[in-house]
């Protein structure tokens, strides 16, 4: 079966499973399965690659299991058949079915240790499987589209090798240029224009809105179920406007009519619905409507505004496309100069660029269950262990009549296997809620693509029930070695003192325990350090709203300065609001826009400066304090001098000698409709934390919303309220903002649980690991809890002779609790210097602690101790209470 | 007959092809099996008497050619059956489905 000359061989582990099915099989189809291999695998990389290989493994020992069984099967029945044969295989089969019989029995007799046993394993299924599940939807299933391999997300990279939007004339340069695609497909920054209000016949809501150019549709490889994708004549200037719908909102919002029959009304635009995408497409980001995006009126190659998505073109590699990539964009920076800020440019998976950054977080966690199955399979090792010692009667009679040990080893395996498959398939019912808790708990990501796929079950169940059985094979093998006549006695007086195997095993379960509680401690107070962070205003009692004016309804500045004006007078009549105020992008909402600006002289300051444009009473109604100066007032309007706010990074950075009076103008994010117009800082307020509870404040700038009108057309309202539980407030506001227009769409949400949202990954992270270590915490109890009893049963002779010669009862149970604790804080001291090694693992998810913090440390070592002392209270106890002649009458 | 032997029979009632060959073919057609999976299905056949081996001519200088598997004609006959099978039911599906509409 070696491979032909000059072809490369697959593996050893692979040859050693393929040798292990029957010959006949090997001898037919084995040389091809092992080519087969050696060709698949070199077609994926990466985290497919090692699920590749996991599913290839997993198949291959299934695949020999029942390989071997039908064959032996099929010849004992021959050797039945024909009476030639011995028919040792069909007693075997016999042999089987018996033990399987004894050993169901036997774990009928004992339903204590059978739960105990199977929620153990249970859980350690349920975390994998729960944990597998994600990893495997989000990372390692291809996406819904056809051949998405071959999608890839492109961006252009500047000086600094940071990544950057791609500019319109590059975008076409590469068009025309590159090979290596065989589409590329400019669209919308899905930043700040996803969401969009769209006025249908029936209502106006606001839906994520994407800009795409042509081949879109063709380069996902999804047509329109109804109607048409957009087309070239879709494209032409003179086009009237075109629309492709989801299935969603074609049902939702437009009734599921004719797309011929149906407008919509986006900006001031009215756009043709001409198709409808199958249910369930939504890229990206759950938009619900695609319109057409010509590109060819830009010239700027610093202006970095589109998203690039494109398709490999068919045989080319990610490699070979990035070379030609980089290549031609280094040509054009080459002709272009600083005419050009990118340097060069990258594509990268697109299924990595929408999921990656979910990447290491669940590796850690998948890393983290398999910490709390290798704790489960210990514990019902120690669990199997000490059952396979309280069955020493039982096993040496067997032995005694004549049972080989192979026949004992044998039977204590099945009952382990027995416990293994029952514990999988409760296992698997366990995963459905846990399943279902997470997608409730993460962040949105997570719900996309998990599902419970058998083939992840059957993997993580394979996985877990062969540890098992590895584990069963300690106990089983160590039941079967007494000595008979010891044994039949009832007491082992030589190993009175021994429990080396529960000693490591118990060891071992507090050193894994540690680990995941260290991890849990110091995520949970990294957690703990990103809510309590000073946001720069006061979250509670705040509502929030989306509000957008329809550039159809209000075509003029005036209207729309009056339209906000009239929107937050009526906001502060709702009952229980106390004061109103808008602004262009919320904090948390994760949008900015930034850049530089020129002094009063003409000097231009570079720099990151956060553009933000707000009404008066935002600050007041936020409770950002003023430090210098003051707020805006209602009275800046555009008949007055242009005015600003700006923060005290800000002011710090740039104006060290006080800001407050000194001008500006030319804010690059407005210079281009409100051009040389002097801005006169009038207030420096305090610092928020705009873009994540986690980043540093940046310096921002404020202007006054009636003096720069067109930039705050689609604003966030926020509400300072005496109560954000009102049931009613939702109907009141909206009918508020109705006596301003009726086709305003209105969503509220509050501030804390716009807070919340933006933490729902690292919530995500602490709350399963937590759950974790708790399970570990619990499973390690009872892992003592069950040594410890068994070491005071098998020591009861000793401790008997002990109390019988006057010994105190104090010194008893301080003897069993040393012991214990001994065991304890050995695997406690392991565990701890186990996790210098695993919290570097966090290093990248955790804020405002250190990973390898001590204290979390101690915490982690000394709460197992703790726990230890609890469950070994119990059995010490007991000792205490032995009665002398019944201790010595075992004998 | 299972589906997935069903389809290694359709897949060889072009021509005679090796393992690899067939992976590929199913691979573009729809869900492809794991690999041990996909050769005990192919050895069942082999056993039955649907499938055997075909004899391949080496190409001058390229080393051991993959072993080449043909369709005998018990498995054509048998994926046959199958085909018209499934394409009972499908009739039996559209009219339902005309008699309800």
């Amino acid at each position: 079966m070696s491979a032909p000359r000059g072809e490369p061989e697959a593996p050893g582990w692979v040859r050693l499973l393929v040798r292990a099915y029957p010959r006949r099989f090997r001898d037919r189809v084995g040389a091809e399965l092992l080519r087969s291999y050696v060709v698949e695998r070199r077609r994926v990389r990466g985290l497919k690659g090692l699920a590749f290989v996991l599913r290839t493994a997993a198949d291959l020992m299934v695949g020999a299991a029942l390989e071997q069984m039908g064959e032996r099967r099929r010849g004992a029945e021959a050797a039945r058949m024909s009476g030639t044969g011995t028919g040792w295989e069909a007693t075997m089969w016999e042999g089987w079915s018996t033990d399987a019989r004894i050993a169901a029995r036997g774990l009928r007799k004992t339903p204590g240790f059978t739960i105990v046993a199977l929620l153990t394993f249970a859980l350690g299924v349920c975390a994998t499987t729960s944990v597998y599940s994600v990893v495997d939807g989000l990372l390692l299933r291809p996406l819904p589209y056809p051949d998405s391999d071959d999608l890839v997300e492109v961006f252009e990279l500047g000086e600094q090798r940071g990544r950057m939007q791609v500019t319109g004339p590059n975008f076409l340069d590469w068009k025309a240029t590159l090979s290596s695609f065989e589409h590329l497909v400019a669209r919308t920054h899905s930043g700040y224009s996803s969401a969009s209000t769209v006025l249908s016949s029936a209502q106006a809501v606001r839906v994520p809105v994407d800009r795409v150019t042509d081949g879109f549709f063709e380069m996902m490889g999804i047509s329109p179920v109804v109607g048409r994708a957009l087309s070239d004549g879709d494209y032409r200037p003179d086009a009237p406007g075109a629309a492709v719908v989801s299935h969603a909102f074609w049902q939702t919002h437009l009734g599921g009519g004719s797309p011929g029959d149906l407008t919509l009304s986006i900006g001031s635009t009215t756009y043709s619905v001409v198709g409808v995408m199958p249910a369930g497409f939504d890229f990206p980001e759950a938009t619900q409507v695609w319109l057409p995006l010509d590109v060819r009126g830009g010239v700027s190659r610093t202006a970095h505004n589109w998203s690039v998505t494109g398709r490999l073109a068919e045989g080319v590699s990610l490699l070979e496309a990035n070379a030609e990539l980089d290549r031609v964009t280094a040509r054009l920076h080459e002709q272009y100069q600083e005419d050009m800020s990118a340097v060069s440019a990258r594509a990268i998976p697109l299924q990595e660029e929408l999921y990656g950054a979910m990447g290491g977080p669940l590796l850690l966690l998948l890393g983290a269950s398999a910490l709390v199955l290798l704790v489960a399979c210990t514990n019902l090792a120690t669990t199997l262990l000490a059952r396979g010692r309280s069955r020493t009667g039982e096993i040496l009679v067997r032995t005694a009549l004549g049972a080989p040990r192979v026949r004992l080893v044998r039977l204590l395996l099945t009952e382990t296997m027995i416990l293994a498959v029952a514990g999988a398939v409760l296992g698997t019912l366990l995963t459905i809620p846990t399943l279902r808790f997470f997608l409730t708990l993460g962040p949105p990501a997570l719900g996309a693509q998990t599902v419970l796929d058998p083939r992840v079950w059957l993997v993580t169940t394979f996985v877990s029930v062969v540890t098992m059985l590895v584990f069963g094979l300690l106990p089983a093998v160590s039941g079967t070695r007494s000595d008979i006549a010891t044994g039949l006695r009832g007491t082992d007086r030589r190993g009175g003192r021994k429990t080396g195997a529960w000693g490591t095993l118990v060891a071992t379960e507090v050193a894994l325990s540690v680990v995941l509680l260290v991890g849990s401690v110091v995520l949970t107070r990294s957690f703990l350090a990103v809510v309590t962070v000073d946001l720069g205003f006061d979250a509670r009692g705040l509502m929030t709203a989306e509000i957008s004016f329809p550039g159809t309804v209000f075509e003029d500045e005036v209207s729309l300065v009056a339209a906000q004006s009239q929107l937050l007078q009526e906001l502060e009549r709702v009952p229980g609001v106390r004061s109103a105020g808008l602004i262009n992008h919320l904090p948390l909402a994760g949008l900015a826009f930034n850049g530089g600006f020129d002094l009063e002289s003409g000097e231009a300051v570079q720099g990151r400066v956060d553009y933000r444009v707000a009404s008066d009473g935002y600050f007041e109604t936020m409770d950002i304090p003023v430090l210098e100066g003051r707020f805006f007032r209602a009275s800046d309007d555009a008949a007055v001098d242009d005015v600003a706010v700006v923060s005290e990074t800000m002011a710090r950075r740039f104006f060290p000698e006080g800001a407050v009076g000194r001008r500006i103008k030319n804010l690059r994010n407005d210079s281009w409709i409100y051009p040389d117009r002097l801005i006169t800082i009038v207030g420096v307020v305090g610092d928020v934390r705009h873009r994540d509870m986690t980043a540093e404040p940046v310096p921002t700038v404020y202007v006054h919303s009636a003096q720069r009108p067109a930039r705050a057309s689609s604003p966030f309202v926020v509400l300072r309220m005496d109560s954000t539980d009102d049931p009613a407030l939702g109907s009141l506001v909206r009918q508020s903002v109705a006596r301003v227009d009726r086709r305003i769409p209105v969503e509220l949400s509050s501030m804390e649980a716009r807070a919340g949202a933006s933490t729902a990954d690292r919530r995500f992270l602490v709350v399963v690991l937590a759950s974790f270590s708790l399970a570990a915490l619990v499973l390690s109890g009872v892992g003592i809890y069950g040594v410890v009893s068994f070491a005071v049963e098998r020591r009861s002779r000793e401790m008997g002779i002990r109390l019988a010669l006057g010994a105190d009862p104090g010194s008893v149970r301080r003897l069993v609790l040393q012991h214990s604790l001994k065991t304890v804080a050995l695997g406690a001291i392991v565990g701890v210097l186990l996790t210098v090694f695993s919290t570097r693992l966090l290093e990248g998810f955790v804020f405002g602690v250190e990973p390898g913090d001590i204290p979390s440390a101690l915490t982690g070592a000394g709460t197992l101790v703790l726990v230890g002392l609890v469950a070994s209270w119990a059995p010490a106890h007991r000792a205490t209470n032995l009665q002398p002649v019944e201790a010595l009458g075992t004998d | 007959m299972r589906r997935d032997t069903f389809e290694i029979l359709a897949v060889l009632a072009g021509g005679a092809r090796s393992a690899p060959e067939i992976r590929d073919a199913l691979g573009r057609a729809g869900d492809l099996a794991p690999l041990a999976t996909f050769y005990r299905r192919l050895n069942e056949a082999i056993e039955v008497g649907w499938v055997d081996d075909a004899d391949v001519l080496s190409p001058q200088g390229q080393g051991r050619p993959a072993k080449h598997f043909r369709l005998t004609p018990e498995g054509r006959t048998a994926a046959r059956a199958y085909a018209d099978r499934s394409a009972a039911f499908a009739s039996l599906l559209e009219e339902g489905e005309r008699g309800s509409a």
